[in-house]
């Protein structure tokens, strides 16, 4: 399995998507938080916020990205002669899944250094709520590798991948409305199923949604392990037992 | 010319992908309406005004559009049906055309079972219109197949020009998220929930322009420009659609 995440990796590193992705990580998140682009709502906003606030750029790309890297293993029939290697689908499927986590833990990285570039204060204040934000890109990728290994056909791939963005914008937008009319115990399990999104987690950081939409960080942060463990567990049951022809 | 738009159009009406979006937009607009409907009479205790589900054809039809031309035209490329329309004495400028009136005719063919399943449902859980008649109903279904038209042959015009490549399965479906985003937007600009708007100067013209004249932007209001406005901002987006399309598929690799 660590050959199969090294493949991965080293494919990671020569594509060109991603290193322009990690270009733009860099740039935009300094341009954003240095105030370089101007807007009525993100000139109020502080640098620490409008760092969060160009993040969701990351869950975007993820969502593009994803099916365009990882479907070939099945276009290009390289899993059959990973299989034939003497690899199962499951050390295949961890394999990408580890490669897409290390992907977003280093375009994480490079859009931290640009948000210090831009000039929000690197406290532990922004670190916290940053890993956060890094869980919630993991959840969310790990939830399209389902997506993006258990179906073969990329067109199919494709669609719901954004589709589920769609989906978690429009969980989003539908959440804060729901939010605002619920009252007291059943607005904080409202809040926790409107973090399950990633994009949920997103819109409570920076800022524009109501004080009630954030659970807490805690909560937050379990939201997106126990999302990670659920969905690897769905995409990997009976993995080893389907037909690849 | 006929015989390719012919066997494009016979593709298209057994193409199974096709029929399950057309069975994916009549469920939805039937999920909306019986939801609203359970919702406000069961929560609410209220009776539900056809007014307020007769305009739900929004941003979802965009990106049903959108996934039903990628879903039946890419197979021309990963099949190798370009090639062989090729063999068989087709020219690009044809095949092209053949395409993309085959996305236009699936912008009419959804809109049309969207209306019809909204117009049955209206008249058959809601307690009738309060404020709008039956030809403002009419043009709202008007502007939507117009809308609908462009934005499939838009959306075809996207993987003829990047057919081939893994980005024709993104650009089209992406592009459709960033304008609902961009429409949303603009929309909050031009018509605030509090106070005026307070736009001015060019970004004043360019969101009214926008607004008036993408068909992207149609289908979150309610029609309220002059109907001509509509037929150009369609007919303006087939056309450049159709011109770009020609332009880089007659110069495109085919592979």
């Amino acid at each position: 399995m660590i050959n199969l995440y090294k493949a991965n990796m080293s494919r990671l590193f020569h594509n060109i998507l991603y290193i322009a992705g990690c270009v733009i990580a860099i740039a935009a998140t300094a341009a954003f938080t240095a105030g370089m682009v101007h807007n009525p709502y993100i000139d109020r906003m502080g640098e620490e916020s409008r760092m969060i606030f160009i993040s969701a750029a990351m869950i975007a790309f993820f969502t593009i990205f994803i099916p365009i890297f990882t479907n070939p293993e099945y276009t290009d029939g390289s899993i059959r002669n990973k299989i034939v290697s003497g690899y199962s689908q499951k050390q295949v499927y961890m394999s990408y899944l580890l490669c897409h986590f290390t992907a977003a833990a280093v375009m994480w990285l490079f859009y931290m250094i640009g948000g210090i570039i831009g000039g929000a204060r690197p406290d532990g204040r922004i670190l916290v709520t940053n890993i956060i934000i890094l869980f919630a890109v993991l959840s969310y990728i790990s939830f399209l590798m389902i997506i993006a290994l258990r179906l073969k056909k990329m067109v199919i791939v494709a669609i719901l991948s954004i589709l589920t963005l769609n989906m978690s914008y429009s969980s989003v937008m539908f959440g804060n409305a729901i939010l605002t009319i619920m009252e007291d115990e059943s607005r904080k399990i409202g809040a926790v199923i409107y973090n399950i999104s990633s994009l949920g987690q997103w819109f409570a950081n920076t800022g524009f949604a109501d004080d009630f939409a954030n659970p807490g960080l805690h909560i937050q942060l379990m939201v997106s392990v126990a999302l990670i463990l659920f969905t690897t567990a769905i995409g990997t049951l009976a993995i080893n037992k389907r037909d690849l022809a | 010319m006929i015989r390719l738009i012919y066997n494009d159009t016979r593709r298209l009406l057994t193409s199974r992908y096709f029929k399950l979006c057309v069975l994916i937009n009549i469920g939805y607009e039937i999920f909306l309406v019986a939801g609203l409907k359970i919702v406000v009479t069961l929560f609410l205790h209220q009776s539900l005004s056809a007014d307020e589900v007769a305009f739900n054809y929004s941003e979802f039809s965009i990106f049903l559009i959108t996934a039903s031309t990628l879903l039946t035209t890419i197979s021309d490329f990963t099949d190798g049906g370009i090639r062989n329309k090729l063999i068989t004495g087709a020219t690009r400028p044809q095949i092209v055309l053949s395409s993309l009136f085959t996305g236009m005719l699936q912008g009419i063919i959804h809109t049309f079972f969207a209306c019809i399943t909204s117009v049955i449902l209206c008249s058959v859980l809601t307690s009738g219109y309060n404020t709008y008649n039956v030809r403002e109903i009419a043009d709202y279904w008007l502007v939507m197949t117009l809308a609908c038209m462009a934005i499939g042959v838009f959306s075809t015009a996207i993987i003829m020009m990047l057919g081939g490549r893994k980005s024709s399965y993104v650009v089209g479906l992406a592009i459709a998220f960033a304008l609902r985003i961009f429409t949303a937007y603009v929309l909050s600009k031009l018509y605030p929930e509090k106070g005026e708007c307070k736009l001015e100067g060019a970004r004043l013209i360019i969101y009214r322009f926008c607004e008036r004249y993408v068909p992207y932007l149609f289908m979150s209001m309610r029609p309220h420009w002059n109907f001509v406005s509509y037929v150009a901002g369609s007919v303006g987006l087939m056309c450049i659609s159709v011109l770009l399309a020609l332009a880089i598929f007659n110069k495109k690799e085919l592979v």
